[in-house]
């Protein structure tokens, strides 16, 4: 066996928006794979890369600006330094904003692992006029210090020789490291004296010091369990003396080791720091009102945008789908009937729909993809923020809402923007109560056909119902999940960038992978095991399964005045919220193409809404029609949905919680709409 | 000393202290902000949140949270 290693594993850490992610993609290529870490919902992403004849593995550490045990992600990040061990950690600076990044750096330097500290973003240093002398900050920092434009690709080859040659060095890294140029504080000092020596864990002492001055939970549990008591009562009473200010302290520390390194390395030249000058695009863009207008307008260019990439492919699909299930029909003639109908009406239209989701998803998510990139999203939430707090969130949660109300699967993948977890677990779960395109395809058609004069008053009512459950769902969700941890909104504002397509491109193809995994193969899956359920025993869907189903909610549905047709429209509708106007057509035996309901899923809707509306129009009452938009409009979120819950979520019980819970919404407006209509009407 | 979100666009001045929980402190400490630093008031609406400079970065924050941000006005 050889003793020379030759496989490596190399951390790449920084704050967000220093460009960590276009190194990432640089270094890897389109060798990544992305997952999650252990235990978490925090997305784990990794990828490989070959230098010298060696291997290289890349672990993308989750972008924070500190590495307290607030959130997830942070602890994920400290334990990796400290468990894993990597040979090498890349830490990621923005040399235009040295001061503020420098702090995740503050936070890293301590822990004994070897450390390279890319500049990057020189370019717009330079530009800013920021003069750096790089060897200088060499020798302040004692760690390897490389120049770089990660976008304009300046500074990798620096990065790989760094990076091999820190790897192949036989100095090792200690616990306490000697020559740091810190300055320590007399309290941290006197802090650090206190446990010198007397901690069993993997943590530097400087570093435990300070997140005890910081008061930061798991390291007080950690330092406590590890000390005798005297000891940590001496440790207390040194706490005591920073009277609550020790967090503050803690960060002032850090920040003056920066400013000290900094002081002989880093010159303003030109005009100094600019200040004040703000971007004119900038001043509209988060205008309180204009802002508003602007941010709706982009939005409006997104759908638009989307639908005209999107409808050639999904005209083309829908056309080929229809002519592909009746070719194998035909083809499967000699067959028994249930097979040609499994394939034709079951597994066709299943993979149809799914691929016209995608086929919607991907170029939404492209345009997504280059408003972050170009750092427009951090407006858009600073300007809804007033708006998104009076439902318990902040500005981050706009978007998905906004995105829900054309896909609910784009609302909850487009709440990754958020950083706390447990804002970002209300917002998906709220996301759902958004009518998307669908539903309001679905009830627009009955608002017409029962409510035709009274259509504003209806959708009025609808919005007022939509405002309520929003904020009645958002009290329930703070109330599970009290959010001590919850901030307000504290968020950068990073500057403008011009675009990297390759950026965009590798967002967009990891959105699009975890839609397939989960919502691709769940809406195949579900809308397949509907047209079981509807073709079985006997293939007549009068006396189906699925219609033994809705007679046996026969006494939920009389609280609504539905017959067992309606329920079986809504039951529909968990596959695809599109199903339940054919399963209508279907029931009631109008339309000569629809045969089976599933065929909707992937074919134009081939009946005559006028003939469906007949037919309706004199089997139900217009309380009944009320209760079925309302039951329908706050409907269970279709599987799709469902489907990248759970990979969001990684949760079965929040997903099945909020099936559940909005089965149960639905249900109980479609009632209340049932009743208030027998007044009325 | 006035709290931050009482400071007009081009205000500049010290910060002095920064009250609320730990979490926000910490934070709030990652993002920029300590006591002693510069800072100026970039945009400030009555309502909503507010735009301000520090260490050569712009920070958005919510309204509250710059309540809690204590302030001493003037250049140096
Ligand atoms: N001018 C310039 N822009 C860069 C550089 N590196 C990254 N960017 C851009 O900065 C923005 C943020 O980069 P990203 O990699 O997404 O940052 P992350 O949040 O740290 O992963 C993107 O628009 C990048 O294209 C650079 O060296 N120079």
């Amino acid at each position: 066996m050889s003793t020379l290693k030759t496989n490596y594993t190399i951390a790449l850490a920084g704050q967000p928006n220093t460009g960590k992610s276009t190194i990432f993609n640089r270094l890897t290529g389109g060798h990544q794979h992305v997952g999650n870490w252990p235990g978490k919902t925090v997305e784990k992403k990794g990828g490989n890369f070959h230098f010298n004849d060696k291997q290289f593995e890349l672990i993308d550490l989750p972008g924070t600006y500190s590495l307290t045990s607030n959130s997830m992600e942070e602890k994920v990040t400290r334990d990796f330094l400290v468990n894993e061990k990597p040979d090498v950690v890349v830490a990621v600076v923005d040399a235009s904003q040295l001061e503020r990044t420098l702090y995740m750096l503050s936070e890293i330097i301590l822990f004994p692992v070897k450390i390279i500290l890319v500049l990057n973003m020189m370019d717009v240093a330079t530009a800013n006029g920021v003069n750096l002398d790089v060897g200088n900050l060499q020798k302040e920092l004692g760690i390897k210090v490389i120049p770089m434009a990660a976008s304009k690709n300046q500074g990798m080859p620096e990065l790989l020789e760094a990076i091999d040659s820190e790897c192949s060095s036989k100095k090792e890294p200690v616990k306490n490291n000697p020559n740091l140029k810190w300055q320590t504080g007399d309290l941290t000092a006197e802090i650090e004296a206190g446990i010198a020596g007397k901690v069993n864990a993997p943590y530097p002492e400087k570093w435990l010091a300070l997140k005890l001055l910081e008061e930061d939970s798991d390291i007080c549990e950690l330092v406590e369990n590890e000390l005798e008591p005297a000891a940590w009562d001496n440790v207390k009473e040194s706490l005591k003396k920073s009277q609550g200010g020790g967090t503050l302290l803690a960060a002032g520390e850090r920040y003056s080791w920066i400013n000290s390194i900094l002081s002989s390395s880093l010159q303003w030249t030109g005009q100094s720091k600019k200040t004040g000058r703000r971007h004119k695009f900038d001043s509209l863009a988060t205008h309180p009102l204009w802002g508003k207008i602007l941010a709706v307008l982009i939005l409006m260019l997104t759908f638009i945008a989307t639908f005209l990439l999107c409808m050639p492919v999904i005209k083309f699909l829908l056309g080929s789908m229809a002519n592909i299930s009746g070719l194998l029909k035909s083809s499967l003639a000699g067959q028994p009937q249930w097979v040609a109908s499994m394939i034709g009406d079951g597994l066709v239209p299943g993979l149809g729909i799914s691929m016209v989701m995608i086929s919607f998803l991907l170029p939404l998510f492209f345009i997504i993809g280059f408003l972050e990139d170009v750092g427009y999203i951090a407006r858009l939430s600073y300007v809804f923020d007033g708006f998104m707090n009076r439902l318990g969130l902040h500005g981050k949660s706009f978007m998905s809402f906004l995105l829900s109300f054309s896909c609910n699967i784009s609302g909850v993948m487009g709440s990754r923007v958020i950083d706390s977890w447990k804002q970002r677990l209300i917002t998906i779960i709220m996301t759902s109560i958004i009518p998307c395109g669908a539903v309001w395809g679905v009830i627009g058609l009955m608002i017409v056909i029962f409510f035709n004069t009274n259509t504003v008053l209806v959708v009025s009512c609808l919005f007022l119902a939509m405002i309520i459950q929003l904020m009645i769902t958002s009290m329930l969700m703070r109330r599970f999940l009290p959010d001590e941890d919850y901030t307000g909104l504290i968020m950068e504002l990073p500057p403008y960038h011009k675009p990297n397509f390759r950026t965009i491109f590798i967002y967009t193809w990891t959105f699009a992978k975890g839609f397939i995994k989960r919502g691709f193969t769940l809406i195949a899956g579900v809308s397949f095991f509907v047209w079981l359920l509807s073709y079985f025993p006997n293939g007549n869907i009068e006396t189906s399964f699925l219609s033994t189903i809705g007679h046996g909610l026969d006494p939920i549905g009389s609280l609504m005045g539905m017959d067992w047709r309606l329920i079986v429209a809504l039951i529909a509708a968990v596959a695809s919220k599109e199903a339940a106007l054919a399963s209508l057509a279907v029931i009631y035996g109008i339309g000569s193409g629809v045969t089976s309901i599933t065929q909707i899923y992937s074919t134009k809707v081939g009946f005559e809404h006028s003939a469906l509306g007949e037919a309706l129009l004199h089997s139900i009452g217009p309380a009944t029609a009320l209760a079925f938009i309302f039951a329908f409009f706050f409907s269970i979120p279709c599987v799709g949905t469902l489907g990248v819950i759970y990979s969001e979520t990684k949760s079965i019980k929040w997903t099945v919680g909020s099936a559940c819970y909005y089965t149960f919404t639905s249900l109980a407006f479609g009632v209340i709409a049932y009743n208030v209509g027998l007044i009325i009407f | 000393m006035v709290s931050l979100d009482f400071l007009k666009p081009g205000d500049a001045g010290k910060i002095t202290s920064i009250n609320g929980r730990q979490n926000f402190l910490s934070r709030i400490s990652g993002i920029g902000f300590s006591l002693n630093e510069k800072i100026e008031m970039l945009q400030n609406n009555k309502r909503g949140p507010v735009i301000v400079s520090l260490r050569g970065s712009e920070v958005a924050l919510g309204r509250k949270e710059a309540s809690a941000v204590i302030v001493e006005l003037g250049r140096e």
